[in-house]
């Protein structure tokens, strides 16, 4: 990529040579700034709504006594495993200006005091829609604490607020550092939300800047695209640098001795229903909301003001959507490289995870910024960049067209996301366990196999269900290394996007969503905890 | 026994015959070497959907070619293509595409290999380039509009009337129209240049539409969604054969070829020079600009055959027929080109955002 | 021959120095407790013994062969040296049970089936932990996953069983009982120990030999009743023991003993280290060793009873004359007013 961003030309044209002229383009173009800085703010606006909201929303379930909080927690994930396109189209059809929700509130109250297509509207649904990211590492985090750390500070005086701002949650700073970092780069990231709810009122960020330059000079300029990408890459370094740096020599939190300890929770007293009354609420908002758009486009023929709903239902969408070409095997991809690619991913991250869990070195904290990076940068980069590694470096070359080169890519992609995961499963094993085997007469090698693989397998399992739903999303990536025989369901999507069968759109989602529900759902019944 | 040979020589008889009908344009050679071939690889705009019926029925002509068809958009055809050649990898042999300008660019750099198909007289003149660029449909350009919502009296027949409309009635449009984006959208641009280059009433046209706040798009489906629902009222410039498809499930939805003038693009097709499956590629193109291929286009894709002696829903007789002289195709050949030079894009772009500023 | 030969350890942790040069050698069948306060080192000396931990100088030798040389960089990883080691925490692996943790070591040395039950059932009898074979450690009490920690560590017959402080989780009666059979164990199965601990008695109950640690350094090295009754120096004796501590001037010097005189009050006690006269100095008695008499004489001194506290097993009083504080046991309830008590000047320890 620096190097693409240095030429003048796409690196593999013969005329291409060096200039800075990529640069100096990008750099006085005003429709840069302004989409970079539209994303910074909205990057800003969501992660200062997700991280509060996760971090609560952990707290809430993991240590307190909320009703209902056993089978809240999987709805409290949805969010991630949903296409963005799709989620995006969800809110237009319930809360979009002709919406079913919109016009309800108009015939109710006279006006449509919300307007989804605005810098507000995206903020607000992204934040919402990334606050099961955070709540993800900050709610295992939580898991590991001590419950006598929050005993003290009740029988001093404390109420739950109290406990949950001044004791548990700092102490699970870490987590909360990293998500804010994640959830700032994945502002950048955002493609499908910003294309559906920002183009219709010019809002630009720089992932459809991006998309714009591919457009804009007639045929797509890599280098300029190259630049752009680099622009997002100099954001991650000193974002995780800061972030070393908040953290500080603290390395470890939290690790659970060799004993089990009982779980109290804290009681909330009055606030029990009414704070199950908010988490409700953002449930629907976030859930209950565009899925029932999506939901309701699948079953109706059309929709809008001057439609009157019951008339135009029908499930002629999922009958065509049988009959199109490749679907079956669109899905039996998406759910191989869910299920295997996922485990295989798992096993991965695993040896990654091990190899550099008991050390401190520095190599270590290379890690942690390089591994930020391909989640921070837009699919349309990072696909077009695996494309051209696998066609320019030879020896991967014939895994090309193969289902392979789509599990590796998708494997580096989400790196940084699954390391951590793992990671904060090894945390929770306390190093004596392993010394004492290794006393006994244990090499390494059979010390993870015999003790440290075994004490995690939950966390594994758990992160072996989360990668599963992000692969079974995942579309940009790969876009370029798909082709007959390897299609899977986001690419599916994305076809019949260009069509505009946005029935179709629907029906798939909804058959999409029902995969992964059920795959959930069979997951928690034996037992897997989404808890790493 | 007698019995079964009847049988035998009656079936051979049969796919004889039909083969002979499809043989009787193809050369005994290209048949041959294409079995021996026995694949092909194609890039494609057109989705799966509209392209399986033409599929299916290559596939019973040709049951030795497998077809590998890869759906993908313009810009990804552009891009793999373009990485694969110079890396030498296998690629494309046949690409397909309604990106005219990328495809001519395509052409023009030398990537595609000179082939006189045996269709070229049933096609118009400017639809082949220098026997390497083929246009295999004449797709015209519409207003789209929500038969709902839109007052007949606000439903515009030409350009003209569209212009003078939105200025005159812009209460009923505010906010309500939609377009392409020629900033983002490859074939948005194409359509708004041509726009100007039949008519320099364009720029008239563009400050109106910038004065009841016009929303800009980049998919056909993102507008028809947004017409359907009544979000948007009317849309201007939108593939009409996606109209169509629209229409047989959408009652809501109306279209209209304006009378003034129609643009029509063609989806070119031509064979990549590193093709590894020449032959195979050929009996594709043919069959896409035969008779018989147009006729599935007509009926079944709905993607607006070019060929004048197809009969059907969406054929070139058809629009001839509704808009006579109005009917301005867009050929294929260098002058599409001009459009992809940077410094009259940038002029271009920068002309239409100041029309747009409201 | 010394079953482990320990030569100049030196360890640092960061800035800090942890060891500073240790060196003792554990004889074949002998109990070395290595006895020291929190950050004296202690547990850094076993687990460098153990090789989970890597001195930056020194030499260790194990049955006579040498298994760690910094000087050459020579070491022998943890795994093979083929020791036993019971940590503080116990460390019994939560997913396997009470039989496939003991039987683990053995597995490792690919011993075949059968002997290898024999050996484990042999060893869980001998810790009465026959009944819980198939058991978790979740479901023992935290005596007897201790028991299973030894057990595991014991089944390899291991020349030399290191110890990480094994009963300080143990509830303080059971606490008593289990120094009892812990010795009498290590006893029978001939195995010579590195017991490390923080609490003296125990030490003193265990061991053959104590070696006692402060900041990095072997302060004294002996015989329980050597390191009780004759203290190298004023820590040791601190650290033994509970204390009566006495502040004042040498006014004189006899032999080996000084008079020691304070705020109205004079003792003669022995020297411990070289005085000269006129030397401030501190002066440091087992409380035990006060006794309470009848009259006047010779170290006697008269003292007024402030209070005395009911122990059960023995009245604890606490005695004051002028700025002179001194505890003293006794057997019954004292009247409450002046009493005659006794140090003896060679059990007066002066520093």
């Amino acid at each position: 990529m620096v190097y693409q961003s240095l030429l003048s030309a796409p690196f593999f044209d013969p005329t291409a040579s060096y200039s800075t002229e990529a640069f100096r383009y990008i750099l006085s173009n005003p429709d840069f700034h302004r989409a970079f800085g539209t994303s910074f703010l909205i990057s800003l606006g969501m992660t200062s709504i997700a991280v509060p909201l996760g971090s609560l929303l952990g707290f809430l379930v993991v240590r307190t006594d909320l009703p209902g909080r056993r089978w809240l927690e999987p709805w409290l994930l949805v969010p991630v495993f949903l296409s963005p396109i799709v989620v995006a189209f969800g809110y237009v059809v319930a809360a979009g200006p002709v919406g079913f929700f919109s016009l309800w509130s108009r015939s109710l109250l006279g006006v449509v005091p919300w307007n989804l297509y605005s810098v507000g509207g995206l903020i607000l649904i992204a934040g919402m829609t990334h606050v099961p990211h955070v709540f993800l590492y900050v709610s295992s985090a939580l898991r590991s604490l001590d419950p006598a750390v929050e005993e003290a500070a009740r029988v001093t005086g404390a109420g739950p607020w109290r406990i949950a701002f001044t004791v548990s949650l700092p102490l699970v700073w870490p987590s909360i550092l990293f998500s804010i970092s994640l959830v700032f780069l994945l502002g950048f990231e955002l493609f499908g939300l910003p294309l559906v709810l920002g183009d219709p009122a010019g809002l630009l960020v720089l992932t459809t800047y991006l998309y714009k330059l591919t457009n804009l000079l007639g045929v797509p300029s890599y280098q300029l695209m190259a630049v752009v990408a680099l622009s997002i890459v100099v954001i991650t370094f000193p974002l995780v640098y800061l972030q070393q740096r908040l953290l500080g020599t603290a390395a470890r939190y939290a690790v659970i001795r060799g004993k089990g300890q009982a779980f109290r929770p804290l009681p909330l007293g009055e606030l029990r229903w009414p704070m199950l009354a908010l988490v409700l609420l953002w449930l629907l908002g976030v859930v209950v909301l565009p899925l029932a758009g999506v939901a309701l486009r699948s079953v109706v023929r059309y929709w809008g003001e001057g439609v009157s709903l019951t008339e135009v239902l029908t499930l002629d969408h999922f009958r065509r959507l049988v009959g199109y070409p490749n679907l079956v095997r669109g899905i039996i991809n998406t759910l191989l490289i869910g299920g295997l690619g996922g485990a295989l991913a798992v096993a991965a991250y695993a040896a990654i995870a091990l190899s550099s869990h008991r050390w401190q070195s520095p190599v270590v904290s290379l890690t942690d910024y390089l591994v930020l990076v391909p989640r921070a940068l837009p699919g349309l980069v990072v696909g077009l960049a695996f494309f051209w590694v696998f066609l320019f470096f030879k020896p991967l070359s014939p895994l090309r067209s193969t289902l392979v080169s789509l599990w590796l890519a998708y494997t580096v992609v989400w790196l940084a996301y699954g390391i951590k995961l793992i990671s904060a499963a090894l945390l929770q094993v306390a190093p004596e366990l392993e010394e004492a085997a290794r006393v006994t007469g244990a090499s390494q090698g059979l010390i993870y196999r015999d003790v440290t693989l075994p004490l995690i397998r939950f966390g594994l399992l758990g992160s072996w269900l989360l990668i599963f739903m992000m692969f079974v999303r995942e579309y940009s990536t790969g876009v370029y290394l798909l082709g007959p025989g390897t299609e899977v369901i986001g690419s599916l999507i994305v076809s019949l996007w260009g069509t505009g069968a946005l029935d179709l759109i629907a029906a798939l989602s909804v058959v999409e969503v029902a995969i992964v529900g059920l795959a959930l759902f069979f997951a928690l019944r034996l037992g897997v905890r989404l808890d790493a | 026994m007698i019995k079964r040979v009847f049988v035998v020589l009656i079936a051979l008889g049969f796919c004889l015959a039909h083969y002979s009908d499809a043989y009787s344009a193809e050369s005994r050679e290209v048949v041959g070497a294409a079995q021996k071939e026995g694949r092909l690889i194609v890039y494609s705009s057109t989705d799966s959907s509209s392209a399986e019926p033409l599929l299916q029925d290559f596939k019973s002509l040709y049951p030795f070619v497998t077809v590998e068809y890869n759906d993908l958009n313009t810009t990804e055809i552009y891009n793999r293509f373009v990485a694969e050649a110079a890396a030498g990898a296998g690629t494309a042999d046949l690409l397909w595409s309604s990106a005219m300008d990328l495809q001519l660019q395509l052409v023009q750099n030398g990537n595609a290999q000179a082939y006189a198909s045996p269709e070229i007289p049933g096609l118009p003149k400017w639809a082949v380039w220098q026997n390497q660029a083929y246009g295999t449909t004449l797709e015209p350009v519409s207003f789209t509009y929500n038969k709902r919502l839109l007052p007949q009296d606000a439903l515009p027949q030409s350009h003209a009337d569209l212009t003078r409309l939105l200025n005159e009635k812009s209460a009923v449009f505010k906010g309500k129209v939609a377009t392409f984006d020629p900033e983002k959208s490859g074939v948005g641009f194409l359509l708004a240049t041509q726009d100007l280059k039949v008519s320099s009433a364009f720029w008239d046209l563009a400050k109106a539409l910038g004065g009841i706040g016009v929303k800009v798009y980049t998919s056909t489906g993102a507008m028809l969604e947004r017409v359907s629902s009544g979000e948007h009222t009317l849309a201007y410039n939108i593939i009409g054969s996606y109209g169509l498809l629209r229409q047989k499930t959408d009652p809501s939805i109306g279209l209209v070829f304006p009378k003034d003038y129609t643009l029509a693009f063609s989806r070119i097709a031509f064979i990549s020079k590193a093709a590894r499956h020449p032959n195979a590629a050929k009996l594709f193109l043919d069959y896409l600009l035969s008779k018989r291929g147009q006729g599935i286009m007509a009926n079944k894709s709905l993607i607006y055959s070019i060929r004048s002696d197809v009969d059907g829903v969406a054929t070139a007789a058809n629009l001839n027929k509704e808009l006579g002289k109005a009917l301005k195709p867009i050929e294929v050949g260098p002058d599409v080109l001009a459009a992809l030079d940077k410094t009259k894009r940038l002029d271009f772009l920068k002309r239409w955002q100041e029309a747009l500023k409201r | 021959m010394p079953e482990l030969v320990v030569e100049n350890i030196q360890k640092r942790l960061g800035q800090t120095a942890v060891l500073r040069g240790v060196s003792f050698h554990l004889n074949q069948g002998e109990i070395l407790a290595l006895l020291g306060p929190s950050g004296s080192g202690k547990t850094t000396l076993l687990r460098s013994v153990a090789g989970l931990e890597r001195p930056d100088a020194g030499r260790i030798e194990l049955g006579g062969k040498v298994i760690f040389d910094a000087a050459s960089q020579f070491e022998v990883p943890a795994e093979r040296r083929g020791l036993g080691l019971v940590f503080q925490s116990y460390a019994i692996w939560p997913h396997r049970t009470v039989y496939e943790n003991v039987a683990y070591g053995l597995r490792l040395r690919q011993v075949e089936e059968k002997e290898m039950r024999r050996r484990v059932g042999e060893v869980l009898e001998q810790l009465g932990l026959k009944e819980m074979a198939s058991r978790y450690p979740h479901q023992l009490s935290g005596g007897q996953q201790q028991r299973v920690a030894l057990a595991r560590a014991l089944v390899y017959s291991p020349p030399v069983l290191l110890l990480d402080e094994p009963l300080s989780n143990l509830d303080a009666k059971l606490r008593e009982e289990a120094r009892a059979w812990l010795r009498e164990l290590i006893k029978q199965t001939k195995s010579s120990a590195l017991y490390v601990t923080h609490d003296q008695i125990e030490a003193l109950a265990i061991a053959d030999r104590i070696l006692l640690l402060e900041d990095g350094q072997i302060q004294q090295e002996g015989t329980p009743e050597q390191i009780y009754a004759q203290p190298a120096n004023r820590f040791v004796a601190e650290f033994m023991g509970s204390n009566n501590r006495l502040e004042g001037k040498l006014t004189e010097i006899q032999g080996g003993q000084g008079r020691l005189e304070g705020n109205g009050w004079s003792l003669w006690g022995q020297l411990r280290v070289p005085k000269k006269q006129a030397d401030d100095a501190t002066a440091l008695i087992h409380v035990e060793q006060v006794r309470v008499v009848e009259g006047p004489g010779r170290n006697h001194l008269r003292m007024q009873l402030r209070s005395a506290f009911y122990l059960g097993e023995r009245w604890e009083y606490l005695f004051a004359a002028g700025d002179l504080k001194l505890r003293a046991w006794g057997q019954e309830p004292l009247p409450q007013r002046d009493s005659w008590l006794f140090v003896p000047a060679e059990r007066l320890w002066i520093f």
